[in-house]
């Protein structure tokens, strides 16, 4: 079993929030794991939304993905991290808002992809609690763990 | 991507309980390794992020490190935050990098305390739960 769950402690708390694993991802996965050809990128790179629908395996693109040129809220390359002997890894990363972003924001959804853009997007994840971020210096840092056997 | 292992007595898995058939087999524990993002060690980042007080926890590492290093407070962030949310249940035992022994030993600071000492480098005989040796 594979599966996806989010964990961002932004300030003093400690949320969750269910996220999901795309169809695109999942196909990405299974060729991770045995396809004779070359295989699909991993997927370590965070992008933040603002956008308040639903997530869906059917998406394909994180709608209304934060993308202000120079901004510090856009995708990036998150820190891997697995723990041997155990079923989990982790993707974490932490966005620091700059003078170029477009503040306030309300980031309500994240998505991972295996690519610094474009790419294919492998999880969505609605935050459980949504993030402010007012000035230039504020910051999120979100941990999303996998899950798998 | 800069590597750190960390040495890990009390994994947990996936539903937050301890990884008993590690923590119960005469090994000494298993390792968690950490690929770090490209900004862990960005000063100007860091002290941008640590302009404000958004973030009570970051807040708290960057007051703990001394002024050379506050330049690792995001790779401390980011460690912290995994960590504790799905690697472990106690603080790590020892931390080495080969190619950044400076992170390590400001990781292995920021998880030492009165009661716990966290070892820069690993100690001999120590593997990772299924590595030869274990």
């Amino acid at each position: 079993m594979l599966y996806h769950e989010h964990y961002e402690p932004p300030a003093d708390r400690w949320l969750e929030g269910e996220a999901l694993l795309t169809n695109g991802g999942r196909d990405s996965v299974h060729k991770q794991i045995a396809d004779t050809a070359a295989q699909p990128a991993s997927f370590n790179y965070v992008a933040l939304t603002a956008n308040t629908s639903a997530a869906s395996a059917s998406d394909t693109t994180l709608a209304g993905e934060i993308v202000t040129g120079g901004g510090g809220l856009i995708r990036g390359q998150g820190t891997f991290a697995h723990t041997n002997g155990t079923n989990t890894s982790t993707i974490t990363k932490t966005h620091t808002a700059n003078g170029s972003d477009s503040l306030p924001v309300v980031v309500h959804k994240i998505g991972i992809f295996n690519a610094s853009s474009s790419g294919t997007m492998g999880f969505e994840t609605v935050l459980n609690a949504d993030a402010t971020l007012s000035a230039s210096g504020d910051n999120l840092t979100t941990t999303d763990t996998l899950t798998a056997g | 991507m800069t590597a750190v292992q960390v040495g890990n007595a009390v994994p947990k898995m996936s539903n937050g309980s301890p990884a008993s058939h590690i923590i119960d087999d005469p090994c000494d524990g298993t390792i968690t390794e950490f690929s770090m993002a490209p900004y862990y060690d960005d000063a100007e980042v860091a002290e941008l992020a640590l302009s404000t007080n958004n973030d009570r926890v970051l807040s708290m590492v960057g007051r703990a490190l001394a002024t050379e290093d506050r330049r690792f407070a995001l790779g401390v962030r980011d460690v912290e935050d995994a960590w504790w949310s799905a690697h472990s249940n106690d603080p790590p035992e020892w931390v080495q990098s080969d190619e950044d022994p400076e992170f390590a030993r400001v990781l292995a600071e920021h998880f030492s305390s009165s009661s716990h000492q966290c070892a820069v480098g690993r100690p001999d005989g120590w593997s990772a739960y299924g590595e030869e040796g274990d």
